[in-house]
């Protein structure tokens, strides 16, 4: 049974505009437990709808087909069948103002483990220790916090559920460099230590290599590769993560010239007949012009690309 | 540096801001943004500011690009003092270019109006404004035909050259680039710095180019002045910067950021999360910093030449 396994999910949202289509006919799944799967796209790729989508947390113009199995439980459409756990970008906005620090992580032991107010408050602290905090901000209100502090009491909320899954969007997106590292490794390592799958969403692949086992690169809505990290760095299959590679700047060495990959993202309301890549892509042949790819299997690997059918 | 070449030059630029209590408004301190910054930027030049938020960068960035009046220092620009006024003929010499693309254009403008509005002060007929308007717009990359465009049907790539066409219009020798790409995905921001890279070799100008991402500094910078509490702690050539850095947190920075290859190790110093304190008779640092000396204490550090071109405020590097 594995720990997450989605099949065919599709996800479209309403808008004044008709149906556009988020995400389009992905599958991917979790082996094991502990493994971190890293989802990296550029902005309207999909990537966050995906997180929403296995934290049950889609908003109400969404429509979803298809499955997504968390231990083997359907959880599409029954967001309380599955202890799910989310972590987004916005700390402040995760927490609640008026309450106390201590106050919101013992609620969680209180309703899921029936503890009363004392061993709540207590255990609380155990766990805001794990993640590097001292029992003084129990007592603390989220404002009184840095944004990394306040990052990681989201970490020890999402632990203390003793989730069977965890989502990490854009974690530390709106925290500086030294804090982000900080951050990220206690969670990595948490994560690791409890032995809960994570998915991990980014937009920066060079953080994806650090912090994940194996990278899913998504583009348009759809799966382009999925395959280890070492895979996806030393021998990248579709043209989109060729280009993705060679188009960031390095910090441990010059770059003389940054690839461009030329043009924009589609639309999701106007995607190009054929791949979706193509019109960016320079492998482009005929076929890509006019019939979509599907995914298909490279000696383990996942990569929906015409070059390699 | 050559005399002739240096475009822009600070001499002790400070901006404070005050900090009042709410009771009897009294003044209780300042947050020193830009505290005592000295330096200079050559013709053709790229002289990347890196730091963490609240290092000062950007209020930096505002004060040379006019926006702000500095608190004390001077300000030169080919030699000329610019602190307090910009004489007619530097009009449009010196420019900026923020962050956010979506904010800095006027949604009910199309493109052409926003590209000509910068020469409307200057003596230039409508006729060859719009021609200059077209020819920047195709400098950046982009047809013609999205003259006639609003800024809404234009993706966030598009809209910062747009930015950055308008910003070139005035012929600027000077330009300040405040995280141009810190809001676009991966693969326009490719576009967009090697668009930067190419315009500025061919016009010889001299660019200001603040980032938190060390990588696009090191793609983009010639030489790196390092920020913390609104002092630069380091400066230097970008090679020495990235091979052979000296202050404590200019490793902790570079440290943090994660080699793109998986099998490289990533081991970041970290930090303790404390507030900036803008001390006067110790090292800024010094909350932080693991290497802290008696003397950290006790004085200020002060620029310490370590190289050509290479100089860094920490006593660690004080020769006896």
């Amino acid at each position: 049974m594995k720990p997450l396994e989605i099949s065919n999910l599709v996800i479209k949202y309403k808008t004044l505009r008709g149906w556009i289509t988020a995400l389009d006919n992905v599958s991917l799944s979790i082996d094991g437990k502990g493994e971190i799967l890293a989802l990296v796209g550029e902005s309207g790729s999909g990537k966050s709808t995906l997180g929403l989508a296995a934290a049950g947390l889609l908003p109400s113009n969404a429509r979803a087909e298809g499955s997504i199995k968390v231990n083997g439980r359907e959880t599409l459409g029954k967001p309380y069948s599955s202890k799910v756990a989310a972590i987004f970008q916005d700390a402040l906005a995760s927490l609640n103002p008026v309450l106390t620090i201590g106050e919101q992580l013992a609620e969680i032991f209180i309703i899921h483990e029936k503890l009363d107010r004392v061993r709540a408050i207590e255990k609380a602290g155990v766990f805001l220790s794990e993640v590097g905090l001292s029992k003084e901000f129990l007592d603390k209100y989220p404002h009184e916090l840095s944004g990394g502090q306040r990052q990681r009491v989201l970490i020890s909320m999402a632990l203390a559920m003793d989730p069977e899954l965890i989502i990490a969007d854009e974690p530390t997106t709106a925290l500086d460099v030294t804090v982000q590292a900080k951050v990220l490794l206690v969670l990595k390592n948490l994560v690791k230590k409890a032995g809960i799958p994570m998915i991990y969403i980014t937009h920066d692949i060079a953080l994806a290599m650090h912090v994940a086992d194996s990278i899913t690169i998504m583009y348009a809505g759809q799966i382009v590769e999925l395959s280890s990290k070492y895979d996806v760095f030393e021998n990248p299959l579709h043209p989109y993560t060729k280009a993705l590679l060679k188009s960031i700047p390095k910090v441990d060495s010059d770059v003389e010239e940054l690839y461009v990959i030329e043009g924009d993202p589609p639309s999701p309301d106007n995607f190009p007949k054929g791949c979706r890549f193509h019109p960016r892509c320079p492998a482009a042949f005929d076929k890509c012009r006019s019939k979509m790819p599907e995914v298909t299997g490279v000696n383990g690997r996942l990569v929906r690309c015409h070059l390699y059918e | 540096m050559n005399e002739d070449s240096i475009i822009l030059k600070t001499i002790s630029l400070k901006k404070y801001y005050e900090v009042r209590s709410k009771f009897l408004k009294r003044i209780k301190q300042f947050v020193k943004a830009v505290d005592d910054v000295t330096i200079e930027a050559g013709r053709g030049e790229t002289l990347a500011i890196v730091g963490e938020s609240g290092s000062g960068k950007t209020t930096l960035g505002m004060v040379l690009g006019k926006l702000l009046k500095p608190t004390d220092g001077r300000i030169l620009f080919k030699e000329l003092d610019i602190t307090h006024s910009l004489p007619n003929h530097l009009r449009g010499k010196i420019r900026i270019v923020f962050q956010d693309p979506y904010s800095a254009l006027n949604p009910r403008l199309k493109i052409a109006y926003s590209l000509i509005e910068p020469l409307q002060t200057m003596s230039i007929s409508k006729r060859d404004a719009v021609e200059k308007a077209s020819h920047y717009l195709q400098l950046m990359g982009l047809p013609e035909s999205y003259m006639n465009y609003y800024p809404h049907m234009l993706s966030g790539g598009q809209r910062q050259r747009v930015v950055i066409a308008r910003a070139l219009i005035t012929e600027p020798e000077f330009l300040i680039l405040d995280e141009p790409t810190s809001m676009l995905d991966a693969s326009t921001q490719a576009q967009i710095l090697r668009l930067l890279r190419s315009i500025k070799k061919e016009k010889q100008m001299t660019y200001l180019f603040i980032t938190h991402n060390l990588a696009v500094a090191r793609y983009m910078a010639d030489r790196i002045a390092v920020m913390y509490a609104g002092q630069i702690v380091e400066i230097g050539g970008k090679n020495s910067i990235f091979q052979n850095p000296l202050h404590p947190y200019t490793r902790t920075l570079l440290s943090a950021y994660p080699p793109p290859n998986p099998r490289s190790q990533w081991n970041p110093i970290i930090p303790e999360e404390l507030a900036v304190k803008y001390y006067e008779n110790k090292c800024r640092y010094i909350d932080r910093c693991p290497f802290k000396i008696q003397e950290c204490e006790k004085n200020t550090p002060t620029d310490i030449k370590v190289d050509e071109n290479h100089y860094v405020k920490c006593f660690l590097y004080v020769k006896t």
